[in-house]
Order: C-alpha cells, then sequence, then structure tokens
C-alpha cells in the first residue's frame, strides 16, 4: 500500500513549520552571527542558529521530539496501538554533546532517547547516519516498510545540532566564509550551518484521515567517484531511478526542491543534472538553505515539508539569497523574488551528502 | 455625462482622525504602527498592527448611537460625518434627500464575528447574543452612514475585499454622473481582528513591525483598520453652494483575475489600468503619480510594479505607497488611496513610502518617493486596489481648473 | 437591462414555474449537522459540491462558494452563454456576511489551537466575503466587473441596480447577477435567534444583457431604485422612483413580490399605496424559511413564474434599519414554461 504522509513538522531557526514556510514566502532568513560559537576558532562568523531556550545539551534530540510530537498529533497515530517504528537520519548524531563534554552516555548519542520521548511506545528506533542525505534514505527505508506491511506507521526523522568539528571544516575549506548562503548564485560563497530538525509521520494510504501528500519513491544511489565533490552521472542516477521506482515521468514534476546548498560545487553540478532530466522550460526550482542554512541531517525531510506545504497552498517560495543566477542555471525555472503561484501535484525533492550518496524523493497530492 | 469632484475627505485612521490631521502625518511620513491592543496577540510571532488609537466614535457622531453598531460600522459613520463636514454639507440638510451612501469593506463587522466565536466557544451556537446577530451583517457599514447622515438616497455596502473602497467611489462616481444624485458619499471601512492576522501571518504575507513597499528586502504587510469617506458632487451642484474642490473624478477600472484567490496577476492588473485610463479619457502618459495598492509583499509590489511597466513604458510616475505608513487597512484601503490621492492633486505634493531604504533590482524604474514627501504638481493621479478574489479596481482622480 | 436566462438551486425546486406557489420541503438536515436549533430547515439536504462539481479544485470549497458555483454554471447554460470574450462577462453576488460558517470556524481556530496562526492557509480565502464570486470568476473564467454586495434582505436588488449599472456604463456585455445564502448550523442558530423561524437555503443566479444578440429575453428589468428612510414613506417614494424611471404607469403593474413574511403588511402596503389597489402576490413570504440575501432572487424567480407576456410586476425589499429597494419586471415570451 502506497505511503501517506499523513503528518510533519519542522524546526529551524525560522520557527515551526508553518512558520517557517511563511518567512520563507516572505523572503526572510534566520541568519545571524553565531552567538553560541567562538568565531575566530572555528573560522566561521555567521549561520543559522535556532534561537529558543534549549536545554545545556542535546540540541537535536530536543527539536527531534518537538517536531515528533506535532507530526503525531497531527497524524492520529497512537503508537501504542499501532505498529509503530523510527527511523532517524543525522550527519552526526549529537556530537555537538560530545565536543562539550555532556554526553558520556553513549545511548544518547543516536535518537533512540529523543523518539522515546515524544512515543514512548515505538517498537524500535534505527539511527541513519547517511551525512546530507540521511533524511532522504531514511525516508526510503521507511515507505518499504510501509509497502511491506512491516509497521502500521513510520516516523522518520531527521537532525543535526551545530558542531564546532563541522564549523571548522567548514571554515577551512572556504578562502573567506560566507555570511550567507547563496543557492544558485553567480556569486554564492558557499555553505553555513543551520540547527534543525524535521520529522514525518507515514501510514498505509487508504483513502482516507490526515495528510495531503502521498510519497511515490525515492531513489538512492551513490557517485563512487569522490569523497566530497558532487557528481552529475550519479545525482542523475538517483533522479531517475526514483521517476523509474514511481512509475513517472520527469515532465509531470511541478517543482523541485533542490538541494541547492551555495557552494562552488553542488549548485552548477546540480543545476546541469536538473536541466539534463527536466529539459527547458522544467518545472519551478526552489532551495531553502538561503533561508534557513544547511540542517544536514534534517534537510532533506524539511524540503519534504516545505514541498507538502507548496501543495497545500498553491505557493511556492523564492530562493533566498539568491540574486543573480549561475551560468549553469540558465534555463532552470529558479522561482525568484517573490512566491510562484502553482497548482503542485508533484514534487521532487533533492538531498546529497559527502561519500557521494544521493537520495532524490518524489512525492504526490492526494487528491 | 456630468463632472464629479470630490468636496469632502473623512479618514479615521492610525495616521490620524480628520483630514488636517492625517495630511501632516501624510505630508511628514509618519507611521501609524503599534503593538496590538485590540486582541490578544501574544501566541502570535509577529504582534504589530495599524490600530486606530484614541478612536471615540461618541465625540464624532450625533445622530447614531455607537453601541447599536459593531465597530466597522462606527469607522464608516465617523469617516461619513469627518467628510460632511469637511464638504461644509450639514447632515439632514436638503442635500441629503438623494445622496447615497457607498461603502466597501472586506470582512465586515469582524468584531463582532469574534465575539460570536466568543460567545459560542462559551455557550454553544445557542448561546450567540441576539444583540451581536443583530449588529453582524456588513450591510450595515452603509446604513450608519446614511443614518448618521440623513441620507434617503440609495445606501450600498460592497464587499469585494481590499479593493472595496475603489468599486464603491466608482460606482457612486457613476451615481453623480448619470444624474441619479447629486452628491454621494463613498468609502470604506474595516477593524483588525485575529483571523486576519493568523490567516495574512500563515500565508507568508504578514511582516512583524515595519511595512517596506517597493524595497529590496519588503517582506508582507501589517494587518490595520479604519474608516475612509469621500465626499463626492456633482461640479454644478457644489459650485452653486462654493464649495471648497479638492479634485475631480475622472473615471475608474475594474476587472477580475478569475485566476487565482490570492496571487495578483500582472496582465490583468494592466489590464485593469488600461481600462481605468479608458474610462478617464487619460493616456498613460498623463498620470503624475500613482497611489500604489503596495502592499509590501513580495508578490504584490513585483507584480504591481511590472504591470506598472507594461502600462506605462521606460518612464514610469513616482509611485508611492500610504500602507507603508497605515499598514493595511483591507476594505477602507483604497479609499485612504483615493483621500491620499485628492491630497496630493489639491496641495500639490507626492504622499512618500516611508521604511523604504534598498532599491529592488528587480524593479528599478519604481520611484518609490522614500521618506518623506514630495512637492509635485500632480495634474492628474490613479489609485490602485487590488483583492483577494482578483477582484482590481482603479481609480483616477485630476486637478480641477 | 434583460434576462436572458436563469439557474435555480432551491428546496422547492430549480425552475421558476417550481417556484411559483411552491413551498420548500422542510428536509432534515440534522445528518449534516448535530447542533441544530431545530431539525429541519428549508434546504438542499443532496447538495454535494463534488458530485456537482468533481474533487479537482473544490476542496476548500465552501458550500456558499459552491452553490453559487452550480447556480452560476446554469444560469450560463440556461442562457446559452458561452464565455468568449471573458473581460465582458461579469459577476455580481449578492450575500449577508459571506459564509459565516467559514469565518467564525477560521476566527474559532485562532482560540482552539496550540498556537494561534496555526489556521488553515487555503481556507483563509473563504473568510472574505467576496469568495463566492472570486471563485466563480476562476471556475468560468469571468474577466469582467467582479462584484460582491453585502446586502442581506436587500443583497439581490441592490446587486440588479448595480449590474445595471454596470451595463450601462459599458463595463461588461453580460453578468451574471445572483445571491447565495448557505445553510449552516450557524446561519441555522442566527435565523432561530434572531428570527425565530426555519433557516432556508438557495442560489439563484440570472443572465442580464443589454442588448442580447443571438438570444431571445425571458423578461426585461427596465428599472431598479433604491433608498434609505424610517417609516413607509422610504419605499413609496422608492417605487415612485423605480416606476417612473421605467416609464410604468401604476395602474400597468399585475404583480407584486414584496419580502413580508406571514402577517406583515409593510411592504405590500407600500405598493398598494402607490398603484391604487391590491396586487397579487408572488414574494417568497416564509415559505423557504428565511433565505437572507437570496430572498429577493427568489422574489424574481416566483414573479417570472407568473408573469405573461407584457405583464408588468414590482419586487420590493426593505432592510431592518431602513434601506429599501424597489425593481419593475416586465415579463417577455413566456417565461413560465420549463425550457429545461
Amino acid at each position: 500500500m502506497p505511503a501517506r504522509i499523513a503528518g510533519s513538522a519542522v524546526r529551524t531557526c525560522l520557527g515551526d513549520g508553518p512558520a517557517t514556510f511563511a518567512a520563507l514566502l516572505r523572503g526572510e532568513d534566520g541568519v545571524a552571527p553565531l552567538r553560541h560559537q567562538d568565531h575566530a576558532a572555528v573560522g566561521v562568523t555567521h549561520g543559522y542558529e535556532i534561537d529558543d531556550d534549549r536545554p545545556e545539551a542535546f540540541h537535536g534530540s530536543h527539536w527531534l521530539t518537538a517536531c515528533l510530537r506535532d507530526a503525531l498529533a497531527q497524524s492520529g497515530v497512537d503508537p501504542a496501538r499501532q505498529r509503530t517504528v523510527a527511523l532517524i537520519g543525522t550527519g552526526l548524531r549529537e556530537l555537538s554533546a560530545v565536543e562539550d563534554g555532556s554526553a558520556f552516555a553513549t545511548e544518547r548519542l543516536h535518537f533512540a532517547h529523543a523518539v522515546r520521548q515524544a512515543a514512548p511506545q515505538t517498537e524500535a528506533v534505527h539511527t541513519l547516519a547517511g551525512a546530507c542525505s540521511a533524511g532522504g534514505h531514511a525516508l526510503a527505508l521507511a515507505q518499504d516498510l510501509i509497502e511491506l506491511g512491516e509497521a502500521d506507521a513510520v516516523l522518520v526523522g531527521g537532525a543535526d545540532a551545530m558542531t564546532v568539528s563541522m564549523l571548522a571544516m567548514i571554515g577551512r575549506v572556504a578562502d573567506r566564509p560566507a555570511d550567507r548562503v547563496r543557492p544558485f548564485d553567480a556569486e554564492r560563497r558557499g555553505v553555513l550551518l543551520g540547527d534543525g530538525a524535521a520529522a514525518l509521520v507515514l501510514v498505509p494510504d487508504r483513502g482516507e484521515g490526515p495528510g495531503t501528500a502521498r510519497v511515490l519513491a525515492t531513489g538512492l544511489s551513490c557517485d563512487a567517484v569522490h569523497p566530497t565533490a558532487p557528481d552529475r552521472e550519479g545525482i542523475l542516477r538517483a533522479m531517475r531511478q526514483a521517476f523509474e521506482r514511481a512509475g513517472r515521468a520527469p515532465g509531470e514534476v511541478d517543482v523541485v526542491y533542490a538541494h541547492g546548498t551555495g557552494t562552488a560545487l553542488n549548485d552548477p553540478v546540480e543545476a546541469a543534472a536538473l536541466r539534463e532530466l527536466h529539459g527547458s522550460p522544467g518545472p519551478l526550482v526552489t532551495a531553502v538553505k538561503g533561508a534557513v542554512g544547511h540542517t544536514s541531517g534534517g534537510s532533506a525531510l524539511l524540503s519534504v515539508a516545505m514541498a507538502v506545504h507548496s501543495m497545500e497552498m498553491g505557493l511556492v517560495p523564492p530562493v533566498t539569497g539568491l540574486r543573480d543566477p549561475l551560468p549553469e542555471a540558465d534555463g532552470l525555472r529558479l522561482v525568484r523574488g517573490a512566491p510562484h503561484a502553482a497548482d503542485v501535484v508533484t514534487a521532487q525533492v533533492d538531498a546529497f551528502g559527502f561519500g557521494g550518496v544521493n537520495a532524490v524523493s518524489l512525492l504526490e497530492r492526494l487528491a | 455625462m456630468r463632472r464629479v469632484v470630490v468636496t469632502g475627505l473623512g479618514p479615521v485612521s492610525s495616521i490620524g482622525i480628520g483630514v488636517a490631521a492625517f495630511l501632516s502625518a501624510l505630508r511628514a511620513g509618519r507611521s501609524g504602527i503599534s503593538p496590538i491592543a485590540g486582541f490578544d496577540a501574544s501566541g502570535f510571532p509577529h504582534r504589530h498592527a495599524g490600530e486606530v488609537r484614541d478612536f471615540r466614535p461618541e465625540e464624532i457622531v450625533r445622530r447614531i448611537r455607537p453601541g447599536e453598531w459593531g465597530h466597522s460600522a462606527q469607522l464608516a459613520a465617523c469617516a461619513a460625518r469627518l467628510a460632511a463636514q469637511d464638504a461644509g454639507l450639514e447632515p439632514g440638510g436638503a442635500w441629503a434627500d438623494e445622496a447615497g451612501a457607498v461603502i466597501g469593506t472586506t470582512s465586515g463587522e469582524s468584531q463582532v464575528v469574534e465575539s460570536l466565536v466568543d460567545q459560542q466557544m462559551a455557550g454553544g451556537l445557542a448561546g450567540m447574543s441576539v444583540a451581536s446577530i443583530r449588529q453582524l451583517p456588513a450591510e450595515r457599514l452603509s446604513y450608519a452612514v446614511a443614518e448618521e447622515l440623513g441620507l434617503a438616497g440609495e445606501a450600498l455596502t460592497l464587499a469585494t475585499a481590499c479593493s472595496a473602497s475603489n468599486y464603491a467611489i466608482g460606482y457612486a462616481y457613476d451615481c453623480v454622473a448619470s444624474g441619479e444624485a447629486d452628491v454621494m458619499v463613498a468609502g470604506g471601512a474595516d477593524s483588525v481582528c485575529r483571523w486576519a492576522h493568523a490567516g495574512f501571518y500563515r500565508l507568508g504575507a504578514l511582516t512583524e513591525k515595519e511595512c517596506q513597499p517597493f524595497d529590496a528586502t519588503r517582506s508582507g504587510i501589517l494587518t490595520a483598520e479604519g474608516g475612509a469617506a469621500l465626499v463626492l458632487e456633482e461640479a454644478g451642484h457644489a459650485a452653486a453652494r462654493g464649495a471648497r474642490v479638492y479634485a475631480e473624478v475622472l473615471g475608474y477600472g475594474v476587472n477580475c483575475d478569475a485566476g487565482h484567490m490570492v496571487s495578483p496577476n500582472e496582465e490583468n492588473i494592466a489590464a485593469c489600468m488600461r481600462i481605468a485610463h479608458r474610462k478617464a479619457g487619460i493616456k498613460p502618459g498623463d498620470v503624475d503619480y500613482i497611489s500604489a495598492h503596495g502592499t509590501g509583499t513580495r508578490a504584490n509590489d513585483l507584480v504591481e510594479a511590472r504591470a506598472i511597466r507594461a502600462v506605462f513604458g521606460a518612464v514610469t510616475p513616482p509611485t508611492s505607497s500610504i500602507k507603508s505608513m497605515l499598514g493595511h487597512t483591507m476594505g477602507a484601503a483604497s479609499g485612504f488611496g483615493a483621500i491620499a490621492t485628492t491630497l496630493a492633486i489639491a496641495e500639490g505634493f507626492l504622499p512618500p513610502t516611508i521604511n523604504w531604504s534598498t532599491a529592488d533590482p528587480d524593479m528599478p524604474w519604481i520611484d518609490p518617493v522614500a521618506g518623506t514627501s514630495r512637492p509635485a504638481e500632480v495634474r492628474v493621479a490613479q489609485n490602485n486596489g487590488f483583492a483577494f478574489g482578483g477582484n482590481n479596481a482603479i481609480t483616477v482622480f485630476g486637478a480641477v481648473e | 437591462m434583460k434576462i436572458t436566462g436563469y439557474g435555480l438551486l432551491t428546496a422547492a425546486g430549480s425552475t421558476a414555474a417550481e417556484l411559483a406557489g411552491a413551498s420548500a420541503a422542510r428536509a432534515d438536515m440534522s445528518a449534516l449537522h448535530d447542533d441544530l436549533p431545530r431539525p429541519d430547515a428549508c434546504a438542499i439536504p443532496g447538495f454535494d459540491i463534488r458530485a456537482e462539481l468533481g474533487r479537482k479544485g473544490t476542496s476548500a470549497f465552501d458550500r456558499a462558494t459552491g452553490l453559487a458555483i452550480v447556480a452560476c454554471g446554469r444560469a450560463l447554460a440556461d442562457a446559452g452563454v458561452q464565455v468568449e470574450a471573458p473581460e465582458r462577462v461579469g459577476l455580481v453576488l449578492g450575500t449577508t456576511e459571506g459564509s459565516l460558517r467559514s469565518t467564525m470556524e477560521y476566527s474559532r481556530e485562532t482560540l482552539v489551537q496550540d498556537r494561534p496562526y496555526l489556521v488553515n492557509p487555503v481556507l483563509f480565502p473563504n473568510t472574505v466575503m467576496n469568495c463566492a464570486a472570486g471563485q466563480a470568476a476562476i471556475w468560468f473564467g469571468l474577466k469582467g466587473v467582479n462584484a460582491t454586495i453585502a446586502g442581506g434582505p436587500l443583497a439581490f436588488l441592490q446587486s440588479l441596480r448595480y449590474a445595471g449599472n454596470a451595463l450601462d456604463r459599458g463595463y461588461a456585455d453580460t453578468i451574471l447577477v445572483g445571491a447565495v445564502e448557505e445553510f449552516t448550523a450557524h446561519r441555522a442558530w442566527t435565523a432561530e435567534l434572531a428570527h425565530g423561524g426555519p433557516v432556508g437555503e438557495a442560489a439563484a443566479v440570472f443572465v442580464v444583457e443589454k442588448d442580447p444578440q443571438d438570444r431571445t429575453p425571458i423578461a426585461e428589468v427596465p428599472a431598479v431604485a433604491a433608498g434609505f428612510g424610517q417609516g413607509q414613506g422610504a419605499l413609496v417614494s422608492c417605487l415612485r422612483r423605480a416606476l417612473a424611471r421605467a416609464g410604468a404607469r401604476p395602474e400597468e403593474i399585475d404583480l407584486m413580490a414584496t419580502g413580508d413574511l406571514p402577517g406583515e403588511r409593510a411592504e405590500s402596503d407600500a405598493v398598494t399605496a402607490v398603484v391604487g389597489r391590491d396586487l397579487p402576490q408572488a414574494g417568497p413570504g416564509d415559505r423557504f424559511g428565511h433565505c437572507g440575501a437570496a430572498g429577493g432572487a427568489l422574489a424574481l424567480a416566483g414573479v417570472l413564474g407568473r408573469l405573461g407576456d407584457g405583464e408588468l410586476a414590482v419586487i420590493t425589499g426593505r432592510a431592518a434599519d431602513g434601506a429599501v429597494a424597489a425593481a419593475v419586471v416586465k415579463g417577455r415570451g413566456d417565461a413560465r414554461a420549463d425550457r429545461r
């Protein structure tokens, strides 16, 4: 049975899901000088931090629990009565808690504790460390569990809090660290991190109940070319596999929520892949990282949640931070300046990670 | 066709009540935005609006009892009373026998609706009060005006959302031009309410504290309220009684997008401008000033700017949005726009767009009259109004010889 | 202005002939709502938006919007209007306060949700009174003048007058003019508490044209007048203006349709005062329940069902606060014939 998204929730620097989508439509971003990090030590000055009354440590768990509670409430799923499994994607798990010396209990490095805070009766919790496409991988497995009848409901989550190590890496890669993310911009200067978590509740689609979209398919691939540089062929393999699995054609897609990290390498390669797959004029293309930063393990599901909002409202937000598109994006219908009204039935969500792991998901609005 | 002139103005707004206060705020570029007091906004991320502080209807109206009318009707009646006073027309005089009232609104008695909801929460639908139900119908906005001024002509409430005042002015203009009436009072009224605040927030159309029309960093509207009224009068009738004339109503255009309930459409807005110009007997080159719909949302301002460019070509007239000062007063918005346009013509200045600092590279042709007003001779000006449902309406005003 | 077709959705039928003299069946509506002041109402129990209009694009429609669109579609089909020049086709729709249910429920959501902004953005346009007119314009691609008139019991006559002006001033060649009022628990209760009677539900839309080229008018509306004032005088002078503008002499009037409820005579007394004799009554009375804005439209439908070729009728309306309106209608051909 197809998998319906019965609930979705996010936490970003811009707030919960409705607040984040509203801010995307307004063209706003949550970038600011880093409050919780030593700028000189990490070599990065800006980021998309969540400014909340966070606990001392285990921030990712804190946000993930909140998302799971929201998403479960929307879905009407009761893990005490329905066989519920949780799959949580993450880049670095609770590494930030290790860095600041809070984590000596290793069982809290993954997210079982966070899940059980929201849904104690969840049968099993698996944490998938799949870098920046981890959420997409979790979604693919969740769909399998639903389609095979292995679970009545799957909680699909993604979470990462900023870590000193990842910040320091960004600080060392860039000549001059960016002060904001500009996806697909000719003068982009790289990625910045964003705090964030996202959660979906997947259930078998019986044609009724809460939710506005179903997951059609996720295509997975590994470049096997380079540890960090994206590869056009690898990305295209994931995209084509998604369409093949879904039994859909690229021409049916109304909007692409791109990976769009604003790095020198990702954006031209992703743009080229999208152009090759969709031709010109292809679907509308937007990306969220200019507004909320790169939320790593949560990023794929965050884009999924925003794509669902687009389906519900018939509006595609502009690419925050984009001024002049890079030449490789010539022919792509990047949404610029203002939201684009569109009847969004089918959406494509891209997520690519270090290690060349790619996940491309296709969603469809329920009739 | 008879000529129609504007002889009285009645603004009841967050930047001033009465034409003198409104005019000085308009010239200075004053903001009427403040933390919301009209409802509990504590749960909202954005908590500012353009409320009419110091609104004491009992000090303005003389014939209606404010307590018998909803807040929007009170705003309409007060605006009308001030406009009649400004025009030198004594309520209940002979002029009123065939004079009518046309009032536009988006949400009618929205605060009465919210009272009913509070009553429903407490005691179910059966617990709604008859007094509130009696105040509910939106038709009462124009009836409050008719009652307050003793008008015996047609009383009409137009509910074409955020362009409703322009619809009202257009219809009132027709009534005077065709000889149905010598005098009509036209305008609009709306009240701030929780539900509209929530809806605009969810649509990504509500900014936090400052409305920045046409600015590169604009991020939405601020909800607001007010009552706006204009006295429209047959030119000969006005001359015969020695009335002061602000401007002439040259005509109006209306059309409908028939495309999307909330997203504006460039082509249809441009078409509406062309209809307005044709009906007013002017060419784009005649227009010295555009009072923009200029809500401050990403979409509206871009679409409106492009439509202006499509109609006016490379050189577009100065285009400002008084919503930067007032917020979005919904059904009253184009009424305030009409008052500002009329004052611009009569007083020789361009009302400003405040909170503007960064040009949007996607609309470099827009001169928003940033910051404070600018002296200028305004012979012909147009007042844009667009709305949910695709209800576009544009009024055109001209200087009187 | 000439009427070239109409579309009706009422509890008593969908043709003028069916409406003339008929009473609406009272349907048990308690299956639709469990919180009703009385189980029965003069509503259209079988009305189902998705059955009428399909699933695509209709999920956000409230009942008022669905009724308006179906009535518009029937009117266009009845008149045989093909929307070939969309910018020349307009829509003028009467209402009381839009969909009270949509608006109150939206407002209620801001109180009952965890956070007040967790309302459904898709339903926001339903809280605005021009929702039905805007959605109908989208459905049929009507790009001409699009007005919503909030007039309660007078809404239809006011809409008719607005449409007449828009035709005269060249804002459209063809206008759909009508009024709609939905059945909901909210309206059932407001009707019960304010009027003490059963609520009604109806949508009626007429196609009006200044100069129909290839369609045969079924009636003409030579004049609609409006005014305001307390006491009987306001309606009397309004009627006189309407007759004068129509070029009709009082003795030529054959029929009246007033907004009087059973036991009321305020409007029919005004008619009698003007025409000098008692006329047969074609007004809806309480036969269709409290239909609010749609009342005047049902009066016109009732008149069309009884008016012979060349005969004249007056339709009147009066609001509690003193607003009045009157229309003169002239029969053309045989409007009584069931043309479906």
